[in-house]
């Protein structure tokens, strides 16, 4: 609680920002560091990626010197950190374009599959853990709660499959193919074809966040404050809706920031299995042709989210919270 | 067992009441039949140990009681019967009828609701539209002595101290002017000086509206500080229920008896006194023959925290304890007396000043300082804490031979097992105790254990750091006779942490009184106590309820005057 | 510090008798989770249908026979046959074998990285275990399914190669879990003795600390197998996993897919299932010991 009063000490949550801030960066710059040493792992290095398979190696060594791959490591490592902060992540093997350019194009297509997975399992899972939690025990609560073990230990691409032989195959109500569309309103455009590949994305969340949910809200009713709500005649429905429901989803919430790498592993299942244009469907046919230049950037644009994502889960609970609101530990 | 007639129909009758609770090891009879009045304008303490069902009686009351729970028997408040009522009926008494204020006021309160917020909400619960709620709220904030309470209402519970967030949940209790307020160990988590307002507050608040006060206690000061009659409950029954003055003076039932003796009593307060010999006998004190201090603290300074969050928890304290001499410190929370305490024997660094044990410095990680501590014992507060669940209490307290083979002569396994037999048998407890496991035990038993493993080594420094605070009065005295003769017996210098002005006083040669990481004043313990000098040190001890009426109706006028 | 008779919440008003054996409590409770006794006997029923299978039903799982390709459940082939004609049920068999290898190795060698990593993090503490925890941080920000495709993309793994892979990019959340455990274990009043009466750190950390740890650490390997298993099913999947002629089941279902649309459900069904039904078995199994354990932190 005590702090000196010198300068931006002066707050204890800026100071908290800061400090949160600069791990993040930290772990970016980690990233990195694997990443670089990912590409100098491959085979033949990154001349071989660049001349092709065909490369003689005197070609190599003209291309190494010509390139500074002849350099020290950390000179290396160096000028590939300064060429990423220029927004340059290499270019194609196959595709013959800037891997920029390549997950430009993609990652709208991609977030916007996620982001509606996850706002329609969030609509889902909360309002259930809550309810599952306030009647513990009771005949819907083992069924739903084994229900979710059981969803969150189908991998996505059985479950969507499943969901492909019933409402396409059988029913015929809808497309086994997601959205062809260039852009994300092309894409739109077809919301049928969005409903399995949402679906399918959705449903394994469902299972993992009204866990979450559920067990938050377990902890609270058994604190003491609902104890001293009810004394003062408090209905069980407005202790839920006042008290509990508050305090036990506002660090659910703040979890979704923590799902980030889970999201883009969903997506990148479902994207394969429907045949949709984004990112996930671009790493995974970079992996088949070994496009390392793509795969490599997908995967730093990956961390680089997914820091940032619990980096604003952290701060957004510090901010909510008004514990730390006003003065942080 | 006696009733007392009240003149006026009771405003709580319990007939009868039972209570088990259905558990992994089959039924638990918490209340085996419980009969008892409140009058109104009366406060009835229910009194007894922990597991003696005085908690359970009171929250069966508003059946806040978990849902194991199987309650039988009849309870009136006014002409309702709560173990009858629906849920909307039950919703109308509680918090209209009868208000309830717990022991727990850090966590009583949503953190996320301000508190203005809380209180309005036990009034619109029983009909008051929004703005007249939020108002009344104000106004019974200002009433529990909340001050500049209209802005204050609108903070969050983080916000407020301990005593301060317990006077809130007063007010939610009493927002509904309800005829019976049932209050469950409300000072048990506070400081005594704390403890005093509140207990000032819940008097004139209850008493002043004409309600009924059921007060749930352990403590024997604060029944004599502010009730009228005393239940005494002891395994599920009541086993004693009279006027205060006549329970306490004169109990006539064994268990009350025991309870009372087992209370550890401050002498009264001799505020006028001036003890001129004060100075012969500090000098006099210290041991003048050739055996080391057992600990000598010079100057010594502890922080927390580095940089411009660094916090300053001991600050300047210089500490003798001499070779056979046990030294009280105590201290109201946060004033840093077990930060002293785990500064004295290296557990934190000091960031100035110096530490000598058994007449060593105690710096470093080298072999000399392994051996220096295998002379120093500890003990703590928790008893749940202070043994490693997964060792027998045999090998816990043969762990330091293991440590120190050297020291200890290198003793074999039967000769290990002997001298722990012999340990054990020391500090009381039964032979059969060796290949136990600390779940099996009580906590009073787990605390003797933890004597026994600082005692292995025959330590030449013992630190108690609050050792009895979380037993039972009765559990408490059978601890502090054990210390008592072992340390007749092995003969260390002890510094001894405790909150409880009457235990210090009741095992201490001298006494240190520490506040905000600094000793205020220190010397011999019946002087500290009894004739303290220093503004603070005279608080504390006016502030310690006495389990004697008469006394503490002096010791109450004693601190209105000094305030 | 506080100083009172701990109380809070009500369940600590109940009075219980503070007997009974751990161990027997424990196993009542486990065997009280009906769930994780269904788990349990699923799992059971799993090992012995890969193990022994074969020996009660042997068939050929290295010659391709074209001519009984596709084959629909009939006699002979309970299960039909797939695209390059082994017997599907037969194939499920040594299909489980590797799913639960790899499965078991993986998550076994996440837990033992990951345990290791947070004990001395957290026990250590300071800037070493700030740089320790920044490590995790980073790894955890690569996905392990993206990892995992492209180390398979620089060179096809072999079945030891995918136990030490998916070990080492799964040893992360054991590793937090461990952390947090150590860093509460250390201030323990128990600990606190120990440091206190000149026992070293390696005394502490040995005896005290990591056998406190135990029942966090094998309810999360429990989960730890369950998520490896479904890793390298999405692995397979994927085409990047266990290569022909060997296969486990995420390799079956893959393989099936292309047939699913002309009626082929004896292609996908089994495996799909064998893969529910192995996870889920792992995941209700650590429930139940979190019970029995009383282990207080999630899974994350």
């Amino acid at each position: 609680m005590t702090t000196t009063t010198r300068g931006w000490a002066r707050s204890p949550l800026l100071h908290y920002v800061l400090r949160r801030t600069g791990q993040a960066l930290l772990v970016v710059l980690l990233v990195t560091v694997v990443v670089f040493l990912l590409l100098q792992a491959l085979p033949g290095g990154p001349a071989r990626g660049v001349l092709g398979q065909t490369a003689t190696p005197e070609q190599i060594a003209a291309f190494n010197a010509a390139n500074g791959f002849d350099d020290p490591l950390p000179q290396q490592y160096l000028a590939f950190l300064d060429r990423l902060l220029h927004g340059d992540l290499g270019t194609s093997y196959v595709m013959n374009m800037p891997v920029a350019d390549a997950i430009g194009e993609r990652l709208p297509k991609t977030l916007l599959l996620t982001v509606l997975s996850l706002v329609v399992a969030v609509a889902v899972a909360l309002p259930l853990g809550v309810r599952q939690a306030a009647r513990r025990n009771s005949a819907f609560d083992y069924s739903t709660t084994t229900l979710a073990v059981v969803l969150y230990s189908t991998p996505s691409f059985f479950l969507g499959l499943l969901l492909v032989i019933v409402f396409s195959q059988w029913l015929g109500v809808l497309p086994a193919l997601a959205p062809q569309g260039q852009t994300v309103a092309e894409v739109l455009a077809e919301p049928k074809a969005l409903v399995l590949p949402v679906l399918t994305g959705s449903l394994v969340a469902v299972a993992t966040f009204s866990r979450y949910a559920r067990s938050s809200t377990i902890d609270n009713l058994a604190e003491d404050y609902v104890r001293t709500a009810r004394a003062k005649g408090t209905s069980e429905r407005a202790v839920l809706r006042r008290h509990v429901v508050r305090n036990s989803l506002t660090p659910v919430i703040a979890m979704l920031g923590y799902q980030v790498p889970v999201v883009f592993g969903g997506a990148l299942v479902v994207e394969q299995l429907f045949n949709y244009p984004g990112m996930g469907l671009l790493f995974w046919s970079s992996a088949q042709a070994s496009d390392f230049p793509v795969l490599l950037g997908c995967v730093l644009v990956i961390a680089v989210a997914t820091v940032a994502g619990s980096l604003l889960a952290d701060l957004t609970q510090a901010a909510v919270d008004p514990r730390t609101r006003g003065g942080l530990r | 067992m006696t009733t007392a007639p009240p003149n006026s129909p009771a405003t709580l009758r319990i007939r009868d009441l039972r209570v088990d609770f259905a558990s992994e090891g089959g039924t638990v009879e918490a209340v085996r039949g419980v009969t008892l009045d409140v009058a109104p304008g009366r406060v009835l303490a229910l009194v007894g140990e922990s597991g003696s069902g005085k908690s359970v009686t009171a929250m069966s009351v508003l059946r806040l009681l978990p849902r194991t729970a199987r309650t039988t028997g009849t309870i009136g408040v006014g002409d309702q019967d709560p173990l009858a009522l629906d849920a909307a009926g039950l919703r109308t008494l509680r918090g209209g009828r009868v208000g309830m204020v717990f022991q727990e006021p850090m966590t009583a309160l949503n953190p996320s609701m301000p508190v203005g917020a809380q209180v309005a909400e036990a009034l619109r619960n029983h009909g008051v539209a929004a703005a007249a709620a939020d108002e009344r709220a104000v106004e019974l904030l200002e009433e529990v002595g909340i001050p500049d309470a209209r802005a204050r209402s609108r903070r969050y519970p983080h916000e407020f101290s301990g005593g301060q967030r317990q006077r809130v949940v007063i007010a939610i209790a009493i927002a509904c002017e309800p005829e019976l307020i049932i209050a469950d160990e409300p000072t048990t988590a506070l400081d005594v000086t704390v403890q005093a307002e509140i207990l000032d507050l819940l008097r004139r608040l209850v008493v002043g509206r004409g309600a009924a006060l059921l007060l749930i206690t352990h403590n024997m000061g604060v029944v004599a500080d502010i009730a009228d009659e005393v239940c005494v409950m002891h395994h599920g029954l009541v086993v004693e229920h009279g006027p205060i003055a006549r329970v306490l003076a004169e109990p006539e039932h064994p268990y009350t008896r025991r309870l009372l003796a087992a209370v550890p009593v401050l002498p009264e307060p001799a505020l006028d006194a001036v003890t001129e010999a004060d100075e012969v006998v500090e000098a006099a004190a210290p041991g003048e023959d050739a055996a080391p201090d057992a600990l000598r603290l010079r100057g010594a300074c502890v922080d927390y925290g580095r940089g411009v969050r660094r916090f300053r928890a001991v600050h300047g304290v210089d500490l003798t304890v001499g070779p056979r001499e046990i030294v009280g410190v105590v201290g109201e929370s946060g004033s840093g007396k077990s930060t002293l305490a785990r500064a004295a024997v290296g557990l934190m660094p000091l960031s100035e000043g110096e530490a000598v044990v058994l007449g060593e410095h105690l710096r470093g990680h080298g072999r000399r300082v392994r051996a220096l501590r295998a002379r120093v014992g500890i003990v703590f507060q928790d008893p749940a804490g202070s043994l490693d669940p997964r060792m027998t209490v045999g090998q816990s307290v043969a762990e330091p031979f293991r440590m120190h083979p050297a020291v200890a002569g290198r003793p074999g396994p039967a000769e290990r097992r002997r001298r722990v037999a012999e340990l054990l048998d020391a500090v009381r407890l039964p032979a059969g105790t060796i290949d136990r496991f600390p779940h099996e035990l009580s906590g009073g038993q787990r605390q003797r254990v933890a004597l026994a493993r600082a005692l292995t080594l025959r330590p030449g420094l013992l630190i108690a750091d609050e050792p009895t605070s979380a037993l039972d009065v009765s559990v408490q005295q059978q601890v502090l006779d054990v210390l008592r003769d072992v340390h007749a017996e092995f003969g260390f210098g002890c510094l001894f942490i405790s909150h409880d002005l009457a235990v210090v006083h009741a095992i201490a040669d001298r006494v240190a009184v520490m506040r905000s990481g600094e000793i205020v004043e220190q010397g011999p313990a019946t002087q500290v106590l009894v004739s303290p000098r220093h503004e603070y040190a005279r608080r504390l001890v006016t502030a310690v309820p006495s389990p004697d009426p008469a006394e503490q109706r002096r010791r109450r006028e004693l601190r209105l005057a000094a305030s | 510090m506080t100083t009172t008779p701990a109380t809070t919440g009500t369940t600590d008003i109940v009075p219980g008798p503070p007997t009974a054996a751990p161990r027997g409590r424990g196993l009542r409770r486990f065997l009280a989770n009906r769930m994780a006794v269904v788990g349990l006997a699923i799992l059971v029923l799993l090992v012995l249908f890969s193990v022994l299978g074969p020996l009660v039903y042997p068939t050929d799982q290295v010659h391709t026979d074209l001519a009984n390709a596709n084959l629909p459940p009939g006699a002979g082939h309970p299960l039909g046959t797939d695209a390059v004609g082994y017997d599907v049920l037969g194939r499920l068999m040594i299909a489980g074998r590797v799913s639960l290898v790899v499965g078991l190795a993986a998550g076994i060698l996440a837990t033992l990285v990951g345990t290791l990593w947070g004990a001395v993090a957290g026990y250590v503490g300071g800037w070493v275990d700030a740089a320790m925890m920044r490590v995790v941080d980073a790894g955890i920000a690569i996905p392990a399914i993206f990892l995992l495709l492209v180390v398979s993309a620089i060179t096809r793994p072999s079945v030891p190669l995918l136990v030490v892979v998916i070990g080492l990019v799964s040893w992360l959340v054991p590793a937090r879990l461990v952390r947090a455990e150590a860093v509460s274990l250390k201030t323990r009043e128990y600990v606190l003795a120990v440091r206190a009466g000149g026992g070293t750190h390696g005394r502490a950390v040995l005896r005290h600390i990591v056998p406190n740890t135990v029942g966090t650490v094998v309810v999360n390997a429990t989960f730890q197998v369950a998520d490896a298993i479904l890793l390298v099913a999405y692995l397979s999947y994927l085409g990047m996993g266990v290569q022909p002629p060997s296969t486990d089941w995420g390799a079956m279902l893959s393989s099936g897919i292309s047939l699913v649309y002309s009626g082929a459900w004896w292609l996908i069904l089994p495996a799909g299932l064998a893969i529910v039904a192995v996870v889920c078995a792992f995941n209700f199994i650590g429930d139940g010991l979190r019970d029995m354990l009383d282990v207080k932190g999630r899974r994350s």
